[in-house]
This record gives structure tokens, C-alpha cells and sequence, in this order.
């Protein structure tokens, strides 16, 4: 891709979402002002601005299939425990975190920790040994010592299918929170997103989405310590004040619902407590599993395991993205509780029903209004949009790693392939894979995609995971187990999670408590066959590629913990 | 990486020693982590929500909050033992088994 061209292209993508934006903006809803509009639509625009020139750097940079996939394997443990946070600070979280405290109070802490704890697991059993074995995706290491094409297969489809219901989920959740923010058409923001992302990939490839996904992290981080602060500002900086504060606009909000004195208190206080988020022992259970494991299961976060040049940065990594997701979490859990007091009690910010003008997921973007005014919110509302920016390019890359690197260079070209190559299939792949997302993303507008994430998630821990954390850890283990035990908590995952209630009751619109499966999340038992799975089919195999996996143990383990012969950083 | 290279260091005792400390380290820590996480916080919740619910002098702040909190801090904190243990010890062992075997050390 020459310079001019790739210049010409980029002033065109500039030039066509500024005029698209500023013509949109016009057909403002009547609920959003045109002031915070302009703001925020001019300070999108500059990130924007940013991330394109970064991106036109990148560029420069990428020239082989190494460059596209992993940077080069330049990024220090530090960037990449910012861009691994990133990459989990998504809108969702930001905005369905702060919404859910605001709704119940300690329920939303218990979500987000179990989004944290998987981050220690992967320190300790998984992070170097992966860095240590792999190349460009968590492919490379899961099939290291096995039959390359069934393993390759199997990871690549788990995968995209992972990869795929992620995406559709963010796509439809930024389309409606930009036509909320900005005001405009709910395809044109699936367009605008879909093309920026392309153009991310396409000519930036790993570098340019690790440094947006950076820069977005700072931002998100800076932003909300911001709104914590103020919120803590408001209330003295003491919790105690502050959870007195919201229990008591609960209870007033019980109180004017028309429940008696005693009831209200209960009311008021119940979000101090853990609330109706956790039904049964089973369920929490199940969903604790696969948030863990999920974790340790996604594609496009064990992708950046191999942008850091070797194991000790691959550990860092995870310590900076760890304490960097921690801090986020407490401050999502204050911005909720500064919601319940400053946003759930101004009139300003309700609708006529007396709920959340956008709904409930805009908690965060009023108090970011309550606390900080007009151009705060603008900020805001740039940086919500750029979280999902960073994140559906981050994913796109990872599915078209998966295609170009396991299925095309691996399994069809059986390794025989030139870096220009593979490079030039990636970006055809991310080309598709953008408009793909664009059509899914307006395709399922209408639908309720909140348990795509929870899938997502659930077949990460059930397929990805077991596969990949046994051919590290157990010698046994055999490519027969691999791909039958693999595929088995894949379609296990899926098929408990379309017959559970969020799916079958709340999606499919069956009558409530039809649903087969009665718990919120399959990953217990999912995982379980996995590993049954994997573990009978390979101790029940006697072939001769049995012996193979079984002899390549010991040669892979000594690459895992020594780091002899692992893929090293490309010279830039 | 040879055949040859790879007898080497598994001849080598200070690989079986360096294999075992790392994966003992690594379960012992994760354990940690999973009853902290799956007894200490999901099972009491699943089991006994009050407990969390109680308040700790009579104000509004209930036992949850800093047990949550705690949960977080210990999470952080394991995560950086680890590191520090992985800088020192690890680290210390693995380049003087490569010396060993005669294989640099990036």
C-alpha cells in the first residue's frame, strides 16, 4: 500500500465522518442539547484526528505478517498492560457497570470482581508459559505439539465464533449509544464505527490498535478518576457519607413508590448488601467460572500476550493490567453510587416515566454532566465512543488472525507461505470481517444482544480455555483429545446458553420459566465436559500420533519454562 | 531448539528444580485466589447474603464493602509477590541453567 494512497484514503475517511457527523448532528432528538453536542462531536473528532495520524505511523512500521499480528513484539509490559486493560474497560463495562450500581449498589461489585479474578489464574499458570510458546495467536501454542491442521481448525473456529458474537455485541451497543450521544442515525453510527475500525486494522495493524487501544485507556482512566473524585468531593471525601447519602435516596425513592416506612428502609439499604444478582449457589457459581476462565479464553486478550518481546514483559503485562483494571472497578463502583445521589434525584436527568433519559446504561454520561458540565460530558461521550472503537478493532484483528495465520498460512498453506503473503491475506480478511460487522450490526438493531458478551465469555472458558491450559499443563494430552474435547464445550456452551433464560425466556420471547436450563450461565458444566472430553479421548487413544503428542511434551515444556527457542521480537 | 539441547537441560538438575518451585508457586497462588474468590466471597453470598449485609458500627457501610475491597487488594497484590518472586528467583535460576547448556540468554 503506497503512501499517497494510503494519505488519500485516510483524508477521505477524515473528511467523510467529519461531514458526516456534523450533518447528523443536525437531526438532534429532542432529549439531547446542541451545545454538548458540538463538544463532543469536536473533541471525538480530534481523538480521531490522533488515532489516524498514529495510525498513519503504524503504518509505516508494518511491513510483515509479525509487524500486522504482534507489532513486532515491541510493546513493554507496561503499553501492554494498559492496552490489555483497554481492551476490557470497554463501554459495557464502563457504562453497564456504573448503571447496574446505580441500580443495586454491591451487586455491581460483585460483577466486576468477577471480571478481576481471572487476571491473577493467568499470571500464575499461563502467562509466560504462553509468551514462551507462541507466536501470533493463542493457536501457536495450543496446538504446539499436536497434528497442526485439526487443532489449528478447532482453536480458529473457536475463535471467530467467539470473536463474532463479541463483535456483533459492541457493534450494536455503539451504534445506539452514538445515535444517543451524537444524535445520529443508528446505521450511520454502525458505518462510522465499521469504517474507522477497517481502517485501523487494515493499515496499522497491531501497532495501531495497541496504541489506540492505550491512548483510549489513559483517557477512560483519566476521565473517571475525574468523576470519582468529584463525587467523593461532593460527599466530604468520606464513603461513609456517601453510602448514607444514596441509602437514603433509595429509601425516598421507595418511600415515594408507595412502600411503607419499613419496607423503604429495606429498599434503602438493600444496595449495601448483595441483592437478587446472585439467584442460586449454582448460578454463581457457573457465572464466576466464566468470567475466570473466559478471561483466559479470549482471543484478542491472549493475542497481546505476544506483542511484548518475552516472558518477564508478559508478566508485567498482566501485574499493570491487573492493578489498572482494579482501580477501574473501584472507581465504576463510586461513579455508581454518585449516580444513585447526583443523577437518579435531578429531575433534569429523567425522562417522563421517571427513568433515565437513553436509559439506564446513560447513568455514567449524566453524572459526568451532573459533575463536571457540558464539556466534561462531551469528553465523555468522545471517550465512550473511542472504548468502543479501540475494542471492535482489537477483536477484528483477532479474528482475522485466526483466519490468515491458522487457517490459511497454517492449515492450507501448511507453513509454506512468505511474510507479504500472509500479510496481504490479513488484510483482505479484516476487510471483510469490517464489512461483515457492519451488515451484523445493523441486522440485529432491534435485538437484545446483552448475552452475546455472556456467550462470548462462556465459550472462551469452555472451548479456548481447556484446550489450551491442558496442552500446556498435561502430557497426556493428545490431538484426538484435543479437537473432540474442544468442539465438545463448544457446542456445549452454546446449546445450554440458547435453552437458558436470558436466551430462550428474555430473546426468544418463550414463557418464563420454559427454559431447559435453568441457570445463567453454562460454563460450569461446559467446562466440565471439556475437560471430561478431552481427558477420556485422549487417554482412550492408542494411535501413532498419540505417541507423537505424547513424545513432543517434553521438548515443548522445556521451550515454556526456559524460553529457549521462543519467538523473539523483530528488529525495527 | 535441538533434540540435544533439550536432553541437556532436562539433565540438568536446576531445570527439575526451577519447573518445580515456578509450578508450585503457581498452584499454591492460584489456590489462594480461588478459595479466597469461590469460598470467601461467592459462597458466603450464595450462603449467608446477610452476613455482608451487616453493618460494621451502625452506619451505612456494610462488612461487604471491605471484604470486596479487600478481595481486589489481595488480587493486586498476589499478582505483584508473584512478579517479584518471578524477578528474583526465576529469573536468577533460568539464566544459570542457559549458561549451563550454553545457550544465551536474549
Amino acid at each position: 500500500m503506497n503512501k499517497g494512497v494510503s494519505r488519500f484514503l485516510i483524508g477521505i475517511a477524515f473528511t467523510g465522518l467529519f461531514l458526516s457527523l456534523a450533518y447528523g448532528a443536525d437531526a438532534i432528538g429532542e432529549t439531547t442539547k446542541q451545545q454538548v453536542n458540538i463538544t463532543a462531536i469536536i473533541m471525538f473528532v480530534v481523538f480521531v484526528g490522533l488515532t489516524l495520524f498514529i495510525t498513519k505511523w503504524a503504518a509505516a512500521r508494518t511491513k510483515s505478517a509479525s509487524d500486522f499480528y504482534t507489532a513486532g513484539g515491541g510493546i513493554t509490559g507496561f503499553q501492554n498492560g494498559l492496552a490489555i486493560a483497554g481492551d476490557y474497560m470497554s463501554a459495557a463495562s464502563f457504562l453497564g457497570i456504573a448503571a447496574q450500581v446505580m441500580a443495586s449498589g454491591y451487586d455491581g461489585l460483585i460483577y466486576s470482581i468477577g471480571f478481576l479474578v481471572g487476571w491473577p489464574i493467568i499470571m500464575f499458570l499461563m502467562a509466560e508459559r504462553l509468551r514462551n510458546l507462541g507466536r501470533f495467536t493463542f493457536a501457536d501454542v495450543a496446538s504446539y505439539r499436536f497434528a497442526q491442521a485439526p487443532v489449528r481448525t478447532f482453536a480458529a473456529c473457536g475463535t471467530i465464533v467467539v470473536v463474532l458474537f463479541y463483535l456483533i455485541a459492541q457493534m450494536v451497543g455503539a451504534g445506539q449509544l452514538i445515535k444517543l450521544l451524537f444524535g445520529l442515525d443508528y446505521w450511520i453510527a454502525v458505518l462510522i464505527v465499521g469504517v474507522l475500525m477497517m481502517v485501523y486494522v487494515l493499515f496499522g495493524g497491531m501497532t495501531a490498535t495497541t496504541w489506540v487501544q492505550i491512548i483510549k485507556a489513559v483517557m477512560l482512566l483519566a476521565g473517571a478518576t475525574f468523576m470519582a473524585f468529584m463525587v467523593m468531593k461532593l460527599n466530604n471525601f468520606s464513603f461513609e457519607a456517601m453510602f448514607a447519602k444514596a441509602v437514603e435516596v433509595k429509601t425516598a425513592g421507595a418511600q415515594a413508590a408507595g412502600k411503607t416506612a419499613e419496607e423503604a428502609a429495606a429498599a434503602g439499604s438493600s444496595i449495601m448488601g448483595p441483592g437478587s444478582f446472585i439467584k442460586d449457589p449454582i448460578s454463581a457459581i457457573s457465572f464466576g467460572m466464566a468470567l475466570m476462565f473466559g478471561t483466559a479464553g479470549l482471543p484478542h486478550i491472549l493475542m497481546r500476550f505476544f506483542t511484548v518481546p518475552n516472558a518477564k514483559e508478559a508478566r508485567k503485562s498482566v501485574f499493570w493490567a491487573t492493578t489498572w483494571i482494579g482501580y477501574f472497578y473501584v472507581l465504576t463502583f463510586i461513579i455508581g453510587f454518585g449516580a444513585i445521589i447526583f443523577v437518579s434525584t435531578n429531575p433534569d436527568f429523567l425522562d417522563a416515566k421517571g427513568g433515565l433519559i437513553g436509559g439506564a446504561n446513560m447513568a455514567a454520561v449524566h453524572l459526568a454532566d451532573a459533575v463536571g458540565g457540558h464539556i466534561f460530558l462531551g469528553f465523555i461521550s468522545a471517550v465512550a465512543f473511542a472504548t468502543i472503537l479501540a475494542v471492535v478493532a482489537g477483536l477484528t484483528l483477532s479474528g482475522a488472525s485466526a483466519v490468515s495465520h491458522d487457517l490459511y498460512a497454517s492449515v492450507f498453506r501448511k507453513g509454506n507461505v512468505d511474510s507479504a503473503t500472509e500479510l496481504r491475506v490479513s488484510r483482505i480478511t479484516t476487510f471483510v470481517l469490517g464489512i461483515l460487522a457492519i451488515l451484523l450490526g445493523i441486522l440485529f438493531e432491534k435485538q437484545n444482544v446483552a448475552f452475546m458478551v455472556s456467550l462470548a465469555f462462556a465459550i472462551a472458558a469452555s472451548a479456548n480455555f481447556p484446550v489450551l491450559f491442558l496442552s500446556i499443563m498435561w502430557k497426556r494430552m493428545t490431538t484426538r483429545g484435543a479437537v473432540i474435547g474442544g468442539f465438545l464445550g463448544l457446542i456445549s456452551s452454546v446449546i445450554l446458553t440458547i435453552v437458558s433464560p436470558d436466551v430462550w425466556e428474555v430473546t426468544l420471547g418463550n414463557p418464563a420459566g420454559s427454559a431447559l436450563f435453568p441457570y445463567k450461565s453454562p460454563a460450569l458444566f461446559s467446562m466440565i465436559i471439556a475437560f471430561v472430553g478431552i481427558w477420556f479421548f485422549s487417554i482412550s487413544d492408542k494411535s501413532k500420533r498419540a505417541a507423537v503428542d505424547i513424545a513432543g511434551y517434553d521438548a515443548q515444556r522445556v521451550r515454556a519454562e526456559t524460553g529457549i527457542g521462543s519467538s523473539k521480537a523483530s528488529a525495527h | 531448539m535441538s533434540e540435544d539441547i533439550v536432553q541437556r537441560v532436562m539433565a540438568n538438575p536446576k531445570y527439575k528444580e526451577m519447573t518445580c518451585m515456578r509450578s508450585t508457586y503457581g498452584w499454591v497462588f492460584s489456590a489462594i485466589i480461588l478459595v479466597a474468590y469461590y469460598v470467601g466471597f461467592i459462597g458466603i453470598i450464595a450462603f449467608d447474603k446477610q452476613l455482608f449485609a451487616q453493618s460494621i458500627s451502625g452506619g451505612a457501610m456494610t462488612w461487604g464493602i471491605p471484604v470486596g475491597f479487600g478481595l481486589m487488594i489481595l488480587i493486586i497484590a498476589l499478582t505483584g509477590i508473584y512478579i517479584l518472586i518471578a524477578n528474583s528467583k526465576f529469573d536468577a535460576m533460568e539464566r544459570s541453567l542457559l549458561n549451563d547448556v550454553g545457550v544465551s540468554h536474549e
